[in-house]
């Protein structure tokens, strides 16, 4: 392992970190130079956040170091922070501050006087498009405004490494624009921005070097052209990291009834009721329709669905929204397999929830919703043209 | 529906056992604390079934009984209620915005999230006491255990749909920040008030005895509520008992018309909500720079203005303004003989004050991460914080001596006037002492806090630690104040001429060290430790969610 680079912005080497069992980044190394625009890029889980974390001191590395602008982090933490810009993330700010309350926060905890701080707060303010939301609390900014806010508190102290982590994420074209500029500019300055994203055509596009971090390593690091190696970049990526697999056929995606809806028709077509439901077939009553919801609830479990569903849920408590998925996309399929009628849809309350569910909105497959001419119109294949069609299972 | 809710509720409960041992803790002191009502049910239930001696008034002690049973029933049911509105603002898992995006129609949901409720520990606890409470009947006969077996299910069932149709009304009425602050607010201290009315009242020479209320006043009120949904249910066995049965169908009548009102006002509430914006997340407009013009031109400053400015918008931390006036009114109303008691609360009112800050940094939560990213010293964050509370302690005493001064009359003599100063000062002193303890301690134990958003939700893991870690402090703080507490006994013993003097220099001397060596062991302690409290704000963070 060659010795730190004390000419480097951010010098790491052999950087260790481990959590319980897993190792987060394994003997990682790298060396970002001074006035670099510099993208770390890598799959989820990769070690970027924990490595940016060890750099920016506020994780301990259990082995390795990071030195910034020569000088060891670890051996004068503070004074190595007041070099660092870090990007603070919308969770980790004090939101019941106003805009530039928090500015004006950020900058007097760096020691900048008052008014120094102020003035600079009124800059970034403006820069950033938030002056009209200045005297507002930022719990009721957009998520845009956030992010740009959490940008501005990095920078106010004007630092000499800005490091960002997704800092365009959320952020609307016009002010991701603004923002790149601001950073161009930075860079012009002399500083060094480090950037975390998964956007590969942002970094391809705004960034002068890259590494591609995978399980805790470095995968690649240098120039974009060094790493793209004359190919894409977003597939040079793909080659460095793997994992990628043809798609999977999921049958049930192209809108089509399974079996179990079948029964559900043929039960429906019983009836006396003359009217249709979204797919054209005789709707069945209320009562029909509960005792199909019934019939299928039994059948899931006899399929073993509940069982599934009892073993998803023993993941993870952070896994909430998605053990509540699971449960609610079996109970809203059972819901959904009755059918709307339109004159019981036309009854109901125009309600955007409704609109929102997968199984909610039964849209009128009587009419085409764009005519030929709307540009946004299935147009029939072109003779000769490739491609698949549903049905064929063929290739992207 | 049903039983997918019913088996998703105690899938959340399985998952959220692994995210932390102190969910276990709080788990095992729920089913402590059910237990221990299940057991006291039985308990009493098997007592009270034996019924009247045989030298009572049977007729008494059955009006005594009634009117007893149907008050207290009466007065649990509204107290839950009560309680319900601190859970406005989906403090649960089961909140409704979770499940908006499935489609699933009004009724079916809320009849799955009512099923929920009632698979819950809250509701299997409070059925197995209600069945066991049954056998309190066992001497007026098989109907009354029998209808009293039948009502216990649908009282828990009337209860449920009570709560989710007060829950949905407040979360459809109250739709913003402000809004649900103010509300929780004043929720809190109305409870507080209602549960500590018995102490006030006995603080004012009131002698109340129960037995005497039951026999005489309460039997109007009870007969009143045996015909509403809060006591209804519990007359039932009586009514079976005196062969009221055409009673006992007209009460199950008002029973059943409630609590379809009740579902049928949640689903209407469901669809209420779906129309409306969503909550406004906003606090209002703060101007210009708000205290951050107001403090030092420093980072300690910095973190004073920070400190301010949250607690003034910040609902969790209430309790610290409101317990100490609600303390001090209590001695306030109390007669006494002697005429220093008013001002002898002077001197643990600091204690008080000063709690919330014994756990202070988990209050900052996540947003801490902005001073460890600044490179933030351990001594500009314990000063900039003993700034705030300082001027906190110094306004509070003020106007508490003030209060008392004219409460007691003192301010008409000069020894009186001299009396109170001295108290309010030596008061004043122990409680910069409590804030010296506050610094450090805060870096060393903490517990998870609720959320801001969600103020008076209960975040897990929470129940053990906030048990013990604030009697911790109160000790250590009492341990602090020892040389003021022992010279201040000694004066009144031993009658020393100028007490007031000594013991005001002492107090002086041992708040202001403690709080300067509280704030230098304090920095110590932050300076060290300063990454570990982030990483387990950071693991509170995921309990709130």
């Amino acid at each position: 392992m060659t010795s730190p680079d004390t000419q480097a912005a951010v010098s790491i080497r052999g950087l260790y970190k481990h959590f319980d069992q897993k190792i987060a980044v394994n003997n990682l190394s790298l060396d970002i130079p001074v006035g670099s625009y510099y993208g770390l890029v890598g799959p989820n889980g990769a070690g970027k956040t924990t490595t940016i974390s060890m750099m920016s001191g506020l994780l301990k590395p259990d082995g390795g170091s990071t030195m910034i602008l020569g000088k060891d982090v670890w051996s004068d933490v503070n004074s190595a922070k007041r070099q660092i810009g870090l990007m603070p993330q919308p969770d980790q700010i004090f939101d019941l501050l106003s805009g530039m309350q928090l500015l004006m926060y950020a900058g007097m905890l760096r020691g900048l006087p008052r008014a120094e701080v102020q003035k600079r707060a009124n800059d970034l303010l403006a820069a950033f498009d938030l002056t009209e939301a200045a005297n507002k609390s930022v719990s009721s900014y957009s998520a845009g405004m956030t992010k740009k806010i959490c940008l501005a508190s990095a920078m106010i102290h004007s630092p000499r490494i800005l490091i960002l982590d997704e800092p365009f994420e959320a952020v609307d074209p016009i002010s991701s624009a603004n923002i790149k500029d601001i950073l161009q500019e930075y860079v012009a300055t002399g500083g060094t921005v480090i950037i975390s994203s998964h956007v590969m055509a942002l970094v391809e596009r705004m960034c002068t070097h890259v590494a591609v971090i995978n399980d805790g390593q470095v995968a690649a690091a240098g120039t974009i052209d060094e790493v793209a190696a004359g190919r894409d970049l977003e597939d040079r990526f793909l080659e460095l990291v793997g994992g990628r697999h043809e798609a999977a056929h999921l049958g049930w995606l192209d809108g089509k009834r399974g079996s179990d809806q079948a029964a559900m028709d043929k039960s429906g077509t019983e009836n006396n009721g003359t009217e249709q439901n979204a797919y054209g077939k005789p709707s069945a009553t209320m009562q029909d329709q509960q005792t199909h919801n019934q019939s299928m609830m039994s059948d899931a479990s006899s399929l073993g669905a509940s069982k599934d569903l009892r073993e998803e849920s023993l993941g993870s408590f952070h896994d909430q929204p998605s053990i509540i998925g699971k449960y609610m996309q079996t109970a809203s399929s059972y819901a959904s397999c009755s059918g709307i009628s339109r004159s019981r849809s036309a009854s109901m309350p125009a309600s955007p929830m409704r609109q929102q569910g997968p199984f909610a909105h039964q849209p009128d497959r009587t009419q085409p919703p764009f005519p030929s001419s709307h540009p946004h119109a299935l147009q029939p294949p072109r003779p000769g043209a490739g491609g698949h069609t549903s049905g064929d299972g063929g290739q992207l | 529906m049903i039983a997918t809710m019913s088996r998703l509720r105690w899938s959340l409960m399985a998952s959220a056992l692994k995210t932390s041992p102190w969910q276990i803790v709080a788990l095992v002191i729920s089913l402590l604390f059910g237990f221990g009502l299940v057991g006291l049910a039985i308990g009493m239930g098997h007592s009270l079934g034996f019924g009247p001696d045989s030298s009572d008034d049977v007729s008494s002690w059955t009006t005594t009984f009634n009117t007893g049973v149907v008050s207290l029933g009466s007065i649990v049911i509204l107290s839950l209620l009560l309680i319900q509105l601190t859970f406005i603002g989906e403090g649960s898992s089961f909140s409704l915005s979770r499940f908006a995006n499935y489609g699933i129609p009004d009724v079916q949901l809320q009849l799955g999230l009512t099923a929920a409720g009632l698979v819950g520990m809250p509701s299997i606890f409070g059925l197995l006491s209600l069945l066991f409470w049954s056998s309190a009947y066992r001497w007026m006969g098989m109907p009354a255990v029998v209808i009293s077996l039948i009502a216990a299910p649908i009282i828990i069932v009337t209860l449920m749909l009570m709560c989710k149709a007060v829950i949905s009304l407040g979360t459809v009425f109250v739709r913003t920040n402000r809004g649900r602050n103010a509300f929780y607010t004043l929720v809190f201290v109305f409870m507080m008030v209602v549960f500590q009315l018995p102490t006030m009242l006995a603080g004012t020479g009131t002698s109340v005895s129960l037995i005497e209320i039951a026999q005489h006043s309460a039997q109007g009120p009870a007969s009143v509520m045996s015909w509403t949904p809060f006591g209804a249910l519990f007359q039932l066995p009586f009514d079976a008992a005196a062969g009221d049965w055409g009673l006992l169908i007209a009460r199950l009548g008002i029973i059943a018309v409630f609590d379809v009102l009740c579902f049928y006002l949640a689903v209407w509430c469901i669809r209420r909500e779906r129309l409306l914006p969503s909550v406004s997340q906003g606090n209002g407009v703060a101007k210009g720079l708000g205290m951050f013009s107001h403090v030092p031109d420093s980072p300690s400053g910095a973190i004073s203005a920070r400190v301010a400015s949250m607690l003034k918008r910040d609902p969790r931390q209430c309790m610290t303004y409101i317990l100490p006036i609600m303390f001090f009114i209590v001695f306030a109303i109390q007669p006494s003989e002697t005429p220093y008691a008013l001002w002898a609360v002077l001197s643990y009112l600091g204690l008080l004050l000063i709690t919330s800050e014994s756990n202070g940094l988990a209050y900052d939560g996540l947003g801490f991460t902005m001073e460890v990213i600044s490179g933030t010293t351990g001594k500009q964050n314990r000063i900039g914080r003993a700034r705030v509370y300082v001027a906190i302690i110094a306004v509070a005493f003020a106007l508490f001596g003030i209060a008392s001064f004219l409460i007691t009359g003192d301010w008409k003599t000069p020894e009186g006037l001299v009396r109170g100063f001295m108290f309010t000062v030596i008061g004043f002193n122990i409680a910069l002492s409590c804030l010296g303890v506050t610094l450090w301690f805060s870096t060393v134990f903490s517990y998870p806090v609720p959320s801001i958003k969600k103020p008076f939700s209960s975040p897990q893991g929470r129940t053990a630690s906030q048990l013990f870690f604030p009697f911790l402090y109160m000790f250590i703080s009492l341990v602090a104040a020892l040389p003021t507490i022992i010279v201040g006994a000694c004066a009144a013993v031993l009658h020393w001429q100028a007490w007031e003097w000594i013991v005001t220099a002492v107090s002086a001397v041992n708040g202001i060290g403690v709080l300067c060596l509280g704030t230098w062991l304090g920095a110590k302690i932050f300076d060290a430790r300063q990454l570990k409290i982030l990483h387990t704000l950071e693991q509170y963070a995921t309990l709130q969610k």
